[in-house]
């Protein structure tokens, strides 16, 4: 029973802060038919702005965690326009293209900051105890912010009007253009919310993680995974792949000896296993773009 | 598979970059000829720059002094293994050296499947390496005086065998101290973490069994839960919730990169229910303290190769010397690589030629005072334990604790502790 | 890519290809480091690594973002085989290449239900599922530390024989030197003929009949089903050769390095390959394995003088934006195209222009 409790404890923790990742990755490929292999690294950008803003800005804390959204937002929109816009017409070459900023990215942060671990301070310090089970407050400021961020946007896409020219080109980018809207404005916006959003969960995971150069895989991973599971262009299926692989996750890493080990494999399999199955996804129906 | 580019020093030093430049007092009186040293190590951790610095601290102090290695000049020539953890760069440098530097020998090495992964290398290309970083027992197998491997030295650290049964003695008198029975192992899933965990996990239940009597004890303690994490991991509440759940008391970590980092301060942070000690390579760092937002305090670190205490009357010294060349403390590496060119220097001057055999005859001679202690080889180039060793001397490992202010106290050995003892954290008391 | 059968362009590029192979022979004779020809090593094996993805990429259009996947399970192989059963390195080479073969079947049979990004999206995703797994497995594949102690090529008992007599004929006398300088020419002669042999095979089978019908499922595959072409079984042995010898170059590259370890899986890998498969011209075979040719070069030999520190990250970026910057604006490659205006100065009058190929 104490095992059952850590699992949903920490699953939700996990689910929040995955759900705040996938759904940038998600928008942009709805909107665009874009996938954004560097989106892990706007994660990377996110934490690593916000240390520079601590080391070499000096800035208070919580500015230098604002700062790192908003270079990660802006990093989102030079992505677009210098290397998506290009090439959006050939899915295959912007795959070659996002994967190759990653790995940019990657060396430029190496160089900027060096190889060893960076730390990022916490908002808050110290821990407390949620039906037992003991838990980083760090950890919960994740929680808090991921669902509340999550929630906003939902919000923003299903009653403001902003939100329905999202949805529009999505839905149906030849229409949209007749009625006006150009997809890539709409696009761009998108790829610069993204970038923020997987800026915020990026500085509100480094306080309990690491800042390194290698960060942008993982999140790459299960950003993948779960918008795969969810169908490719699904908002709601994104929060609830998003959902279900945070308690896996955990599930795995506690239920199974030494579980840890295998938890990276588990978004990895989840990916080939959906794609080859069934690749419009498994939660919920296919977007438009295919 | 990139050819690594090797950074000369010396008198003719130049690429001082983000490097502390090491430049001698061009060809001190009396020196002539050169003795050139390859120092390798993975600089851009900060597990490695402190092997490049131990050298180059110990190169410029014997070229000033006017002595050099048996009065040629020390010439040292760097590579950058980049990580310590793919082996390929390190492999890359060991070559070039030998290769294309034709070097009289080598220094360096952080981790031990880097320095494993060198050591066919050096013996094809007949040259000296004395290897200051790792602990595996496997870096001077097949070692013998005369035979075909007979190139490799290791000066530091102890092996992990002598690392673990230290450990475990250590270990046995905190538990004897605190009244506590139960212990878990936390373990970094790498080469020279393994082997030292199965050890200490027998050790603690039968001491004198599992050291063959190097340690007397019959009875031992009970081990709980032996969890692995992976080198790069940032969530340990699965272990800590397993320790907890089996009653751990004291848990024993062994790592040796960053997540040191994130696994102090989740420690610190959530307060399990047990005390938290032993190899924690970043832990050794001033900067760990702030890193782990002051989590740190109550952490037992050790075996370590030393902190700023008096090991020999040279340690201090030398600590001294190292912050004011490079404005921060060295760690056991930085003492080793400094002991290892200190070592060959003085080889070279008994043997009263550079030629390899005869340093190598000389150095198996060796049996000097260093800054990690009393310094002799044993036949099979292996550094000595002080506890085994003929007389009881050799090297000793020190334990440290942290304290709520940010600063160390030598707790271990209590010979060198000076009454300073072990304080339960305060949410166990 | 019937065309190259003519007459006068064939010359001129036998020529060409003859002359840069007689370079490669003697080459070492007049280089001083040991280190230099060790890098041309590192070239040789690249190009194949190139040339191998090509035959599936670059002809049949499927993409294949995790080509490290099959580099590193014929390396593990070896490393796996020498670590519990120390096998003769040609058995362990045959062992790589069956498993590497088998994996490209394994991945190429399930390939057949995914189009164009998905698949290569599902390559990239096998490869990390395999990096993952050694990861997992580290108590045996050693990790990012990984198998060391592996046979040199040398030790081979019929590799060592060929690599030495090449050197004998061509470099000289192999007896004075150290056994490290001895084994970098070993190494360098037996990667060269390996190298050499499969881009020739590879270029001939891609210029032959059965290349044009893989490039035919590249072009317009409901087409080519139409005129009877059984694209599946061709699309599955596409994986499974180029599968199997990026197994076999695998092989050879942990034998020159003497270990192996999982930077052999990285997508680094995956992409640095693709990234010379473009530069060079993807779809020719020998554009990809000329393009790896010159990275190498470029990265170990011209970055070096310049004095660039490899450990600077420029490298990386430099390679990463350079691929970026093709893929936008010249997508063609940059070799082959201008490898095919130069040799066309040659010929007097060419009937067909150039096509859709490359």
């Amino acid at each position: 029973m104490d095992v059952l409790v850590e699992i949903l404890v920490r699953g939700a923790q996990t689910s929040a802060v995955l759900a705040l990742l996938a759904l940038g990755f998600s928008l942009v490929y709805g909107v665009g038919g874009v996938v954004n292999l560097a989106h892990g690294s706007l994660f990377m950008v996110g934490a690593y702005a916000a240390v520079a803003g601590v080391t070499t800005l000096g800035l208070p804390l919580w500015l230098a965690y604002a700062f790192g959204v908003a270079v990660a937002g802006a990093s989102g929109a030079v992505l677009y326009l210098l290397i998506v816009r290009p090439v959006r017409r050939d899915p295959l070459t912007v795959l070659i293209v996002t994967l190759g900023a990653a790995i940019f990215i990657a060396a430029l942060v190496r160089f900027l900051f060096g190889t060893a671990n960076r730390g990022l301070g916490g908002l808050v310090g110290g821990s407390f105890s949620i039906f037992g089970v003991r838990v980083q407050q760090t950890r919960m400021l994740a929680f808090v912010v991921g669902v509340l961020a999550v929630g906003l946007l939902l919000a923003v896409l299903r009653k403001t009007a902003a939100g329905r020219i999202v949805r529009a080109v999505a839905q149906d980018p030849e229409a949209a253009i007749l009625m006006g809207i150009d997809p890539g404005r709409v696009l761009l916006a998108v790829m610069t919310i993204g970038g923020a959003l997987a800026g915020l969960a990026g500085v509100t995971t480094a306080p309990f993680e690491a800042v390194f150069p290698d960060m942008w895989l993982r999140p790459l991973t299960m950003a993948f995974a779960i918008v795969i599971l969810g169908g490719l262009g699904s908002v709601e299926g994104t929060v609830l792949a998003a959902v279900l692989l945070g308690f896996l996750d955990r599930a795995v890493a506690f239920g199974l000896p030494s579980g840890e080990r295998y938890v990276d494999l588990i978004a990895v399999l989840v990916i080939l296993g959906t794609l080859v199955v069934r690749p419009q996804g498994i939660v919920a129906r296919a977007g438009a773009h295919h | 598979m990139s050819r690594t580019t090797r950074k000369t020093f010396g008198a003719v030093g130049i690429l001082a970059l983000a490097l502390a430049a090491c430049s001698t007092s061009g060809g001190g009186t009396g020196l002539s000829g050169t003795y050139t040293i390859g120092v390798w190590g993975p600089a851009s951790i900060p597990q490695g720059g402190d092997i490049r610095d131990g050298a180059m601290l110990a190169a410029q102090e014997l070229n000033d002094a006017g002595t050099g290695a048996g009065g040629r000049e020390i010439k040292i020539i760097f590579c950058d293994s980049i990580d310590g953890a793919s082996t390929a760069e390190a492999v890359d440098c060991v070559k070039g050296f030998i290769q294309d530097d034709g070097v009289d020998a080598i220094v360096g090495g952080f981790s031990s499947g880097e320095t494993l992964a060198v050591l066919q290398t050096v013996v094809d290309g007949e040259t000296i390496f004395v290897a200051t970083g790792a602990a595996s027992p496997d870096v001077v197998a097949g070692v013998e005086s005369g035979g075909e491997r007979r190139f490799i030295f290791r000066i530091g650290p102890i092996n992990s065998t002598y690392l673990a049964i230290d450990m475990c003695g250590t270990m046995l008198k905190l538990a004897a101290q605190l009244g506590f029975g139960k212990f878990g192992i936390l373990f970094e899933d790498v080469e020279f973490a393994r082997p030292l965990k199965d050890f200490l996990a027998a050790c603690l239940a039968n001491p004198s069994e599992a050291t063959q009597g190097a340690i007397p004890q019959e009875t031992g303690v009970e081990v709980v839960s032996v969890k692995p994490h992976a080198f790069d991991a940032t969530d340990f509440s699965s272990q800590f919730s397993a320790f907890e759940k089996k009653g751990a008391q004291i848990v024993i970590e062994i790592n040796s990169r960053q997540e040191g980092v994130a696994l102090v301060r989740q420690w610190g942070e959530t307060r399990p229910p047990f005390a938290l000690v032993g190899i924690n390579v970043a832990s050794q760092f001033d900067a760990f303290f702030e890193q782990t937002e002051g989590n740190a305090a109550y952490e037992l670190n050790g075996p370590a190769g030393s902190t700023r205490a008096p090991l020999t009357p040279e340690t201090i010294p030398f600590y001294d010397a190292f912050m004011a060349e490079y404005g921060r403390n060295p760690i056991y590496n930085g003492l080793s690589s400094y002991d290892a060119v200190h070592a060959l220097a003085e080889a070279v001057e008994r043997a009263g030629s550079a030629e390899t055999d005869a340093v190598i005859t000389e150095m198996e001679a060796t049996d000097r005072v260093g800054t990690q202690g009393r310094e002799r080889f044993g036949p099979d180039h292996d550094i000595l334990y002080g506890p085994l060793a003929p007389d009881g001397e050799g090297i000793v490992p020190v334990y440290f604790q942290w304290q709520e202010d940010g600063t160390k106290v030598l707790v271990f050995p209590e010979e060198l502790a000076g009454g300073a003892t072990y304080t339960l954290p305060p949410w166990l008391s | 890519m019937i065309a190259a059968l003519r007459p006068g362009r064939l010359t001129v590029n036998g020529l060409l290809a003859a002359l840069v192979v007689l370079a490669a022979l003697l080459g070492p004779r007049f280089l001083t480091r040991f280190s230099t020809i060790d890098v041309l090593t590192t070239a040789g094996v690249f190009a194949m690594f190139a040339a191998s993805w090509d035959i599936l990429s670059g002809y049949t259009g499927q993409e294949n973002f995790g080509h490290a996947a099959f580099i590193g399970a014929g390396g593990f192989t070896v490393g796996l085989l020498t670590k519990y059963a120390d096998v003769p390195v040609e058995v362990s080479m045959l062992a790589a290449a069956a498993i590497a073969g088998l994996l490209g079947l394994v991945i190429g049979i399930p390939a057949l239900r995914l189009r164009g990004p998905y698949l290569a999206l599902a390559t990239l995703a096998a490869a990390a599922a395999l990096l993952r797994l050694a990861f997992i497995f580290k108590p045996q594949t050693g990790g990012e530390e990984g198998i060391s102690g592996l046979a040199k090529l040398g030790d081979g008992a019929l590799l060592g024989p060929i690599g030495r007599g090449a050197a004998r004929i061509f470099y000289g006398d192999v007896g004075g030197l150290n056994r490290l300088n001895e084994a970098s020419i070993v190494n360098y002669y037996v990667v060269l003929l390996a190298a050499t042999s499969m881009v020739a095979v590879l270029a001939a089978y891609g210029a032959s009949k059965r290349g044009l019908l893989l490039r035919s499922i590249q072009q317009d595959e409901t087409a080519a089903l139409a005129s009877g072409v059984s694209t599946a079984s061709l699309k599955v042995a596409a994986f499974v050769v180029s599968s199997t010898l990026a197994g076999i170059a695998g092989s050879l590259w942990v034998h020159t390095l003497t270990q192996v370890n999982i930077d052999t899986l990285r997508v680094d890998l995956s992409l640095l390959i693709i990234v010379m498969a473009v530069i060079g011209g993807a779809g020719s075979i020998v554009g990809p394995a000329i393009g790896a040719v010159i990275i190498v070069l470029l990265q170990d030999l011209v970055l070096d003088r310049l004095g660039i520190d490899p450990g600077s990250q420029v490298k990386p970026m430099l390679f990463s934006a350079l691929l970026i910057v093709v893929m936008i604006v010249r997508p063609k490659g940059l070799v082959v195209p201008l490898l095919r205006r130069l040799s066309g100065r040659a010929v007097i009058a060419r009937a067909r222009p150039e096509g859709a190929d490359g």
